[in-house]
């Protein structure tokens, strides 16, 4: 067993049967191979069947913001991009500190279908800084395809250097493609971590933002952009958009092309990392303006 | 495709106190400007979001202007700051996808400045009868 795994069971047992938590949220080994699932511990039993791998993906501090975790106190794994999406919510008072207790992980880096996941290749943060959790478990095993990584700052946006070299159609023509595919299933919003609102804007019924057509191009447009702005300086890079849409559809694309152009203009910012508010959330008289001059 | 006779749709969000009052003189002082411009009279250009130029564009508009004050003379002090990151960002993510984005104009037209009014609307409304009709975004249901 990996030493992080039997680190954070005993971890995990201690908390339960002090009775420091009521439960712990952490993952455990799925029914096919190499899978792992999210999996809530409520005695110490159960923490035995704890596990932490290099294919435990899913971004678990979003459950908080269920109904089923107010009134207790919560312990969680948290990996880098997890313990970003975390601070945002309790910057944002969205949940309180003192709901939970984080449980940070030495992350190295998740496979997916074999191969490196991409957002990892390019992850700069992926310990919790050891101030800002409860505990820090370190001893986790990287895989050799996962030695080799980083990619520089530039090459990350390689996909989206190819897609701004295509012409205006081809641009159009490969959207079109991909958000034709779109169920509207809204797994991308639930599954982010940084989706936070507590009413949707899809959601509400007074006004009525969208519509609910499946087979309208120009209804997909319209969530995936609306949803993109939304998000857009809060993307913490996690990557479950991508993951979890069934139909495959590239949507980290749109996050990312938007976050380079925010760093490009008005400076660069990484949510969960530096300190609130957001770029989006304020405008100021000396930032640059592109309006002014006479164009076209 | 090339239609015969196109006459561009333009929706325009004009600020309620500089570039409104501005179309309001252009009027007054009998200044001709193309009526393919539908105004819509709004409190600030930063209540324009992202959902509002979309659905514009949506429902049949061939291009979208948003006109507000100069920056630093807005009336709510920084409203115009917002409204030019937001669409500066926006118009990216539109070029991204394949939309053009010279369909979405932004422009600071103060109180007295009828003239410069009536030149942007002549200006895009040329420059959208040459890019034709726009059906890259449109609900296909709103041309039935």
């Amino acid at each position: 067993m990996l030493k992080i795994t039997e680190k954070l069971q005993e971890t995990a047992a201690q908390l339960l049967e002090s009775g420091e938590v009521d439960l712990v949220l952490g993952y455990t080994k799925g029914s096919e191979q190499n899978q792992t699932i999210p999996y809530i511990a409520t005695s110490p039993e159960d923490a035995k069947n704890l596990v932490f791998d290099a294919y435990s993906e899913k971004a678990l501090s979003k459950y908080l913001l269920q109904d089923n975790y107010k009134n207790k106190k919560t312990a969680l794994i948290v990996k880098g991009c997890d313990h970003r999406a975390i601070k945002l919510m309790l910057g944002e008072s969205r949940v309180q500190r003192s709901q939970v207790y984080l449980i940070g992980v030495e992350c190295p880096g998740m496979i997916r279908k074999g191969e490196p996941s991409p957002f990892c290749l390019k992850c700069n943060y992926n310990t919790p800084a050891e101030d800002e959790v409860d505990i820090l478990l370190t001893g986790a095993d990287v895989p050799d395809a996962l030695k080799e990584k980083n990619r520089t700052h530039q090459e990350v946006f390689t996909e989206i250097n190819a897609i701004e070299k295509m012409s205006e159609d081809e641009r159009f023509e490969y959207w079109k493609r991909q958000l034709n595919r779109c169920k509207r299933c809204y797994s991308c919003r639930n599954a982010c971590p940084v989706c936070t609102c507590r009413v949707c804007i899809f959601d509400r019924e007074n006004p009525d933002i969208i519509d609910a057509a499946k087979d309208q191009l120009a209804q997909h447009q319209f969530y995936h952009v609306i949803r993109a702005f939304h998000v857009m300086d809060r993307c913490v890079g996690c990557g479950e958009c991508s993951r979890v849409c069934p139909e495959g559809i590239p949507l980290h694309l749109l996050n990312q092309k938007l976050q380079r152009d925010l760093e490009k203009f008005y400076g660069s910012y990484e949510a969960g990392m530096d300190e609130l508010p957001t770029p989006l959330s304020y405008a100021k008289a000396d930032e640059p303006d592109f309006f002014g001059k006479e164009e076209k | 495709m090339i239609q015969e006779n196109f006459e561009p749709k333009i929706i325009a969000f004009c600020c309620n106190w500089c570039s409104y009052a501005g179309a309001d003189l252009a009027g007054t002082g009998r200044l001709k400007y193309p009526e393919n411009i539908r105004i819509i009279r709004i409190p600030c250009s930063s209540r324009v979001d992202p959902t509002l130029v979309m659905r514009a564009f949506q429902n049949g508009a061939d291009g979208v202007m948003i006109a507000g004050c100069h920056p630093g003379d807005c009336h709510y002090d920084t409203g115009n700051y917002h409204t030019r990151k937001r669409m500066k960002l926006l118009r990216n993510l539109m070029e991204f996808m394949g939309l053009p984005s010279e369909r979405l104009l932004v422009k600071w037209i103060s109180g007295n400045e009828a003239e410069r009014f009536k030149n942007t609307v002549e200006d895009f409304t040329e420059k959208l009868r040459k890019m034709g009709v726009y059906d890259k975004a449109r609900d296909l249901r709103c041309s039935k």
